[in-house]
C-alpha cells in the first residue's frame, strides 16, 4: 500500500499544520501551537464576555459603567449615591450569577466528558446516573412538602444534591457485580431507575394541594441561574476545579479507557477501578451543580462531542477546551435567558436546546463523526 | 544445526538469545527495557485458577515462559487459553494461585507496573473513539513508565515500522479493515518494550504476507527479543513458530513440549477428536500436521 502525497519518511510528523486534518473521516488534530492558540482564544473571548454578559441584561447598564463598579468593588473606590442601585445590581446579582454561568457550563462539559468515558456510550451526559431525576426527587419534596425548611434559602440545594447522592448509589449498589460495573449495565439501571425517581416526583407534585408545584419543579428541572448568589459560588468552583485537575491529571489513562477493558488493563490501567473513580466524580460533581443550577441538559452530552469534532479524541485536549467552551456557551445561553422575553426568563434547557441543536447537528453532518465504531 | 532446530531438539536444548535488556547492538530495533536488573526468572503460572462468570475455567494450571522462549497455546474451542491470558495481563483476577513476573506476584502489582513487563494483544476489542493509529500505538509506548519520554517517539515508529503500519500512521482506527486494526494492536503492543508479550489469536483477520511479516517479527535475530505466550488455533503455525507448544484441554495442560512432541498425532486426536497426519517441513524441520478432510458426512 502506497500513499503517493505522503513522503515515507522513518519519521512520520503527526502534525503538518496547526490545524491538520489528513485522512477523510478523522477529526482533524492540532498541534501543540495550535492548541495554546485555540486555548488562548477561549480565554479570551470568555474574558469578553463576562463583562458583557454582566452588564446586559433586562435593564442594560453600560459596559463602562459596569467595569467601573467591578473596579470599585474589588479596590474599594467609591460609587456615586445615584449608582447604587445599579451597583447592587452588578454586584450583587449579575456578577455571581454570571460567574455561576460559567463554571456551571465549564463543569457540566468535564463531566459530560468524565460521563462519556465511564460508560463508554456517546449518548451519556452527566446526568445518566440518574442524577437529575434524583435531584428533582428531591426538590420537588422541599417543594410541596416544605422539606428542610429549616435551611430556609438553601432547602432546595441541599434536598437537590441529597435526592442525586442517593439515586446515583442506588444506581451503584444495583448496577455492580462481582467482577465490577459493567458500563451497560451502569446504563440500563440508571435509565431504569430514572424513570422511577420521576414517577415519583410527578407523584409528589401531583398530590400536592397547592396547583404551583408543578410549575416550580419544572422550572427548576429545566435549569436555572436566577438564584445564583455569591455564598453559592464556593462549592461549584471547588467542584469544578478538582473535576478539572483529576481530569486533566489522567487525561492519557481515559484515552486509554477508550481502547476497551481488556486493552485497558494490559496498557496499565484498571478499568474497574477507574470506572469507580469517575464514578465518584460524576456523581459529586454533578449533584454539586444540579444544586444550584437545576439539570440543564444538552451542555454535557453536546459539548464533549462538538470540542472531538473540532479537535480529535484526545484528552489532554478535550478536557482543557471543552469546559472553556462549555463555560462561554453557558455564559452566552444564561444572557439569552435574561434578555430574549423580559422581564421573565427562559429556562436555560430551552435555550441550550435552541441555540445547541442546530449548531450541533451542522457540526455531526459536516464532519465524519464517529464514536464507539459506528459512523 | 541452527537454532531453531536445537530448539526443537528440547527445551533443556534451547538456545536463547541474550537475556531481555541487554543493550541494544544499534543495528535492530530495541525491542525491550531492562526488568528489574538481575531478576530474569520468567513468567511463572503457579497452580492458577480461573473462574469466569461464576463457572471454573482454569481449575489449576502451572506453566512457565523463560525470557526470550516463544511459547504457544493451542487447544479446543473454550479449553482457557484466551482465559489464562487474559489473567496474565490483568482483564481477570484469578480465583486461586499466583503468576510471578520475574520473581514477583503480578496480581500484587500495580496496572501500571505490570504494564512496564507484559505487554498483550487482547481478542477484539471495539475501539471507542476516533483516534488515529499514531495515537493509539503511542498509548502503547506510553504505558511502559521505563520508557524514558525522549524515547516514545522512536518507540512508536520502530513498533509501527515492526508491524508494518507506518503507511496508516494518520488513519483512523474506526476506518480499518479487520486485518490493519490487528497490525495496529500488535504495533501498540511492540511500542510497550516489555520483556513479555501475550498474544491471542495474532494471526486473526491476516493475510498471507502480513502472517509470515509477523513469524518474522517475533523470531527476529534481534540481541533482546521479548518472551511471548500465544494462543493460537493453527497448529502449524504454533508447530513453525514456537519453541514450545502447551495444549490445553478443559483448562489442563495435556501436553508441554517442543512442538514435535506436544502435537504428536495421538495428542492432537485425544484433545481434538480429529487424528492428522504429521509430516516434516523440508525447509524448517519442524512438524506439520495434515488434517483429513471427508466430504460426506459421515453420519
Amino acid at each position: 500500500m502506497s500513499v503517493p502525497d505522503r513522503p515515507r519518511a522513518d519519521f512520520v510528523p503527526l502534525y503538518a499544520n496547526d490545524y491538520h486534518c489528513d485522512a477523510m473521516h478523522t477529526s482533524p488534530r492540532l498541534s501543540p501551537r495550535g492548541h495554546a492558540l485555540t486555548v488562548l482564544a477561549l480565554l479570551l473571548a470568555l474574558g469578553a464576555s463576562l463583562p458583557v454578559a454582566i452588564s446586559w441584561g433586562a435593564a442594560p447598564i453600560p459596559v463602562g459603567d459596569t467595569a467601573h463598579f467591578l473596579r470599585a468593588a474589588v479596590t474599594g473606590g467609591a460609587i456615586p449615591a445615584a449608582d447604587f442601585t445599579d451597583y447592587t445590581v452588578i454586584l450583587q446579582i449579575r456578577t455571581p450569577r454570571v460567574l455561576l454561568a460559567a463554571v456551571v457550563g465549564a463543569g457540566l462539559s468535564a463531566l459530560g466528558i468524565a460521563a462519556q468515558a465511564m460508560v463508554r456510550n456517546p449518548l451519556a451526559d452527566p446526568f445518566i446516573l440518574g442524577i437529575s431525576s434524583g435531584a428533582a426527587v428531591g426538590a420537588s419534596a422541599v417543594v410541596s412538602w416544605g422539606l428542610f425548611a429549616a435551611l430556609g434559602a438553601l432547602a432546595l440545594s441541599a434536598a437537590a444534591f441529597l435526592g442525586a447522592l442517593a439515586a446515583s448509589v442506588l444506581v451503584y449498589l444495583l448496577s455492580r457485580t462481582p467482577g465490577g460495573v459493567a458500563p451497560v449495565r451502569l446504563i440500563l439501571t440508571g435509565v431504569v431507575l430514572s424513570f422511577g425517581f420521576q414517577a415519583l416526583m410527578s407523584a409528589i407534585v401531583f398530590f400536592d394541594a397547592r396547583g404551583d408545584a408543578a410549575r416550580t419543579v419544572m422550572f427548576w428541572m429545566l435549569g436555572s441561574l436566577g438564584a445564583a448568589t455569591w455564598e453559592q459560588l464556593p462549592l461549584p468552583v471547588l467542584a469544578t476545579a478538582l473535576c478539572l485537575v483529576w481530569l486533566a491529571w489522567r487525561a492519557r489513562d481515559l484515552d486509554t479507557l477508550a481502547m476497551g477493558d481488556g486493552s485497558a488493563a494490559s496498557l496499565g490501567v484498571d478499568p474497574d477501578r477507574m470506572r469507580v473513580q469517575l464514578f465518584v466524580l460524576t456523581v459529586l460533581g454533578t449533584a454539586t451543580l444540579v444544586a444550584v443550577s437545576g439539570t440543564i441538559g444538552f451542555v454535557g452530552l453536546v459539548v464533549p462531542h462538538a470540542t472531538r469534532i473540532l479537535l480529535g479524541p484526545a484528552h489532554r485536549r478535550t478536557v482543557v477546551v471543552a469546559p472553556l467552551a462549555g463555560a462561554l456557551f453557558m455564559v452566552w445561553v444564561d444572557l439569552l435567558s435574561r434578555v430574549a422575553v423580559p422581564p421573565r426568563e427562559l429556562p436555560l434547557g430551552v435555550v441550550t436546546a435552541l441555540v445547541g441543536v442546530p449548531v450541533f447537528l451542522v457540526l455531526v453532518r459536516r464532519a465524519g463523526y464517529v464514536f464507539g465504531g459506528s459512523r | 544445526m541452527t537454532a531453531r532446530e536445537q530448539a526443537a531438539a528440547g527445551r533443556g536444548a534451547l538456545v536463547r538469545d541474550a537475556p531481555a535488556g541487554a543493550p541494544a547492538d544499534g543495528t535492530a530495533h530495541v525491542p525491550c527495557n531492562a526488568p528489574d536488573a538481575g531478576r530474569n526468572d520468567g513468567l511463572e503460572l503457579r497452580e492458577l485458577r480461573l473462574d469466569v462468570a461464576g463457572r471454573t475455567v482454569v481449575p489449576d494450571l502451572s506453566l512457565d515462559v523463560a525470557p526470550g522462549d516463544v511459547v504457544g497455546l493451542v487447544g479446543p474451542n473454550g479449553c482457557g487459553k484466551s482465559t489464562v491470558l487474559k489473567a496474565l495481563y490483568r482483564a481477570l483476577v484469578p480465583s486461586g494461585g499466583a503468576v510471578l513476573v520475574d520473581g514477583d506476584p503480578l496480581h500484587r502489582m500495580r496496572h501500571r507496573d505490570s504494564a512496564a513487563r507484559i505487554a498483550a494483544l487482547p481478542q477484539e476489542e471495539r475501539v471507542e473513539l476516533d483516534f488515529l493509529v499514531a495515537e493509539v500505538v503511542r498509548l502503547g509506548a506510553a504505558a511502559n513508565s521505563r520508557t524514558p519520554r525522549e524515547e516514545l517517539d522512536r518507540a512508536v515508529q520502530d513498533a509501527m515500522a515492526r508491524a508494518g503500519v507506518q503507511e496508516l500512521a494518520h488513519r483512523s482506527v474506526l476506518g480499518l479493515s479487520g486485518g490493519e486494526r490487528q497490525r495496529v494492536l500488535i504495533a501498540r503492543a511492540l511500542a510497550q518494550r516489555t520483556p513479555y508479550l501475550l498474544l491471542d489469536e495474532p494471526t486473526n483477520h491476516l493475510d498471507l504476507r502480513h502472517q509470515t511479516d509477523l513469524v518474522r517479527t517475533l523470531r527476529g535475530t534481534t540481541t533482546a527479543r521479548p518472551a511471548v505466550l500465544m494462543a493460537l488455533h493453527d497448529l502449524n503455525l504454533a508447530a513453525a513458530l514456537c519453541d514450545r507448544v502447551v495444549v490445553l484441554a478443559a483448562g489442563r495442560v495435556v501436553a508441554d513440549a517442543p512442538p514435535h512432541e506436544a502435537l504428536h498425532p495421538d495428542t492432537v486426536e485425544r484433545v481434538y477428536g480429529v487424528r492428522p497426519v504429521s509430516i516434516t517441513r523440508p525447509d524448517t524441520g519442524t512438524p506439520h500436521l495434515l488434517f483429513p478432510i471427508t466430504r460426506e458426512d459421515p453420519s
